[in-house]
């Protein structure tokens, strides 16, 4: 390595000191030239070898999955597992303690199976009435209380059960905001409130509503033909709220007065969207189930939702082998992380996890 | 510099001419209406260079209808695989109602009242009503590209030709651009090597559900009723006949009921089949199991028909 000891070394051998003054003159400075060059090249060679190291470690981060490189982590989470037994699966919830998985199916017996973590069917949920009668979308659970909220596409209600899956009653949204409203896609913020939207009628009356402690909306967002087919949706702690805006192929990001804060857009480009579904918020990622990509993507999220999340790569692709999606559509996370994916037309939930 | 305002003004009016050319709405689908065409909109279905089925389309083109229209409708308010139709633009809110088309997988006819209700006039008296909850479908219009046969599709032949093997998809009735036809239907089928095709205007109102199947005219779209039959027999050729009496020279479809009828209650196809799949019974004896044509084997399930066995004969022949 380059030292100062080095650089004061003597460069010449002593015959060549016997010449006369001019020439030892012209020598000297010939000698302090060679000198400077080869500092110059010393430290060339130094900052080659210090980029080199430099990419050398990026591409071990990369290809490893290692922990966070500053500012953002590229790891992406990997296949465990997949639950079988619900017919063309959509919607999909956990329990606060994660025992509990609820998963919808909009095909077979129109259920909502319950597994536990390991997989095994533990329950089954069902308003009252025939399999004919319901088509249950999305589920989600009061992280209060613990009641399961299932939308009924068919039934136009939301039906309600108590943590332990006893059925409760229906949940009708009521009032000026409320009445006739046809929900999909339901959330709740860490305080209990639920968000669901509200599908009925044409484009311009699809929104989100937000509830207090009733069934009376205590407001909505979205303008008139803010959301076309809004599904999926999250709420993060600062009260933000992440709406999978499905046929408008984006995801709005919703600051707490009810404007629109940024969008992840439809498009081709890394990142892009093409037919949102199922959102989900965990630490600071969001995942978006992108249903025709047959993907999961991943962004970082900085908690400042003026700040387009940073789009870090995606889960899943087309087919039938395990890790791969046909048509995915809902997802939920549990307190450990462990990322659980409905998988519509293979007819199962996959498992991803870090 | 004149030139150069000219030019100017010219390209303006050319782009004008563009920024108004928005497609229309609702029967001429979301795919290019709505909203109208963003630059981002064709990638919704299709890919350029990774295109994984035909047309250049990122899936197979019924797993991709499905995703909107398939169980639970989570992008629209048309499922297609239930049979049922939710509040929306072409309804006035709500609850589901039933597709006046059936449905692919489930429909919602209520085939076994009207079967108790032969001895009424099928037109205003008589009615198919409307199930609460989905059953199984018994027939359908299968779009899942198996092989099936076009019954009565191509000419009058005299020797026995029953008609062509097809593959059907969403998108062999249906052009998912719009095409300013009634509910999207191409004026020909593809597969259907119609010679010529037949036009329904569309309508103003969009009426996709029924309180009672038996209700085929479309007061929204009076050219439907006047032209249905013969959009269905681009395909299904020979079915289509002005009179049982005269012997139209086929091997097969020699004498036919009329089907040529243009109004509400009399014999034109959709008075007794619906479009999509049908709930509807036929085990009876002499219904179920029938051989539907001389030498072909019995083929199970319920003809599209609207009632149980052949209730639609009984509605007008009492």
């Amino acid at each position: 390595m380059t030292n100062t000891d080095d650089l004061s070394s003597p460069v010449f051998d002593s015959a060549s000191q016997g010449a006369g003054a001019a020439k030892a003159a012209s020598g000297a400075a010939v000698t302090a030239e060679a000198l400077k060059a080869r500092k110059r090249r010393r430290r060339k060679v130094a900052l080659l070898v210090l980029l080199a190291a430099i990419i050398a470690y990026l591409i071990y981060r990369l290809l490893s999955g290692g922990d966070s490189l500053p500012g953002i982590s590229s790891q992406l989470p990997h296949y465990e597992t997949s639950i079988y037994g619900a017919t063309q699966p959509l919607g999909v919830a956990v329990s606060p303690d994660g025992d509990r998985i609820y998963v919808t199916e909009s095909g077979g017996s129109h259920l909502v199976r319950v597994y536990d973590r390991s997989g095994n069917e533990i329950d089954t949920l069902k308003p009252p009435g025939g399999a004919s009668a319901r088509l249950p979308v999305y589920v989600a659970v009061n992280p209060v209380t613990g009641d399961v909220f299932v939308s009924d596409r068919l039934g136009e209600t939301v039906n309600l059960y108590d943590e332990d899956g006893r059925y409760r009653r229906r949940f009708t949204p009521r009032g000026p905001l409320g009445k006739g409203a046809n929900p999909l896609g339901l959330a709740f913020d860490s305080d209990g409130k639920l968000y669901m939207t509200d599908v009925s009628g044409g484009r311009r009356s699809h929104r989100v509503l937000v509830f207090g402690n009733g069934e009376e909306p205590v407001r909505k967002i979205g303008s008139p033909g803010a959301f076309w087919f809004p599904n999926g949706l999250a709420v993060d702690s600062n009260g933000d709220v992440y709406v999978a805006d499905s046929n408008d192929g984006r995801l709005a990001i919703i600051d707490p007065n009810g404007r629109l804060a940024g969008s992840i857009q439809r498009g081709v480009a890394d990142g892009d969207l093409g037919l949102p579904r199922g959102v989900a918020l965990h630490s600071d990622r969001l995942y978006v189930v992108d249903t025709t990509a047959h993907t999961v993507k991943v962004y970082g999220v900085s908690g400042d939702v003026r700040k387009v999340p940073s789009y870090i790569g995606s889960f899943g692709v087309e087919g039938i082998e395990d890790g791969a999606f046909e048509f995915p559509n809902g997802i939920a996370i549990d307190g450990d992380g462990r990322i659980y994916v409905t998988d519509r037309e293979n007819n199962r939930v996959q498992i991803w996890t870090y | 510099m004149a030139q150069a305002r000219l030019t100017l003004l010219g390209l303006a009016c050319a782009a004008s001419l563009f920024l108004g050319t928005a497609a229309s709405r609702a029967d001429n689908g979301p795919h290019v209406a709505g909203a109208g065409i963003v630059t981002d909109t064709c990638a919704s279905c299709h890919r350029m260079h990774t295109a994984q089925a035909p047309k250049l389309l990122r899936e197979s083109q019924n797993a991709l209808c499905y995703t909107c229209h398939g169980s639970s409708a989570t992008g629209a308010n048309t499922d297609v695989e239930d049979g049922i139709g939710y509040s929306g633009e072409g309804r006035k809110g709500g609850k589901a109602g039933a597709l006046r088309g059936g449905g692919f997988e489930y429909a919602l006819i209520d085939s076994g009242a009207a079967s108790g209700q032969q001895s009424e006039p099928p037109n205003p008296g008589g009615s198919v009503p409307v199930l609460a909850g989905t059953a199984a479908a018994t027939s359908s219009h299968s779009v899942d590209f198996s092989e099936q046969t076009a019954w009565g599709n191509g000419p009058i032949s005299e020797t026995a030709n029953y008609g062509k093997s097809i593959q059907l998809r969403c998108g062999s009735c249906h052009d998912p651009h719009g095409n300013g036809n009634y509910r999207t239907l191409r004026a020909i089928p593809q597969e259907s090597g119609a010679g010529g095709g037949v036009t329904i205007l569309d309508a103003t109102k969009y009426v996709y559900t029924t309180e009672n199947y038996w209700q085929v005219e479309d007061a929204n779209a009076p050219g439907f009723i006047a032209n249905i039959s013969a959009w269905c027999a681009t395909c299904h050729t020979r079915y289509l006949s002005s009179t049982s009496f005269t012997d139209s020279g086929d091997a097969v479809f020699t004498k036919r009921h009329r089907t040529d009828q243009a109004s509400q209650g009399s014999a034109n196809c959709i008075q007794c089949h619906v479009s999509h799949g049908s709930n509807a019974n036929a085990e009876q004896t002499s219904s179920g199991g029938v051989h539907s044509l001389e030498g072909v084997p019995a083929a199970s399930g319920s003809y599209l028909l609207r009632i149980d066995n052949r209730g639609v004969c009984q509605m007008c022949h009492k």
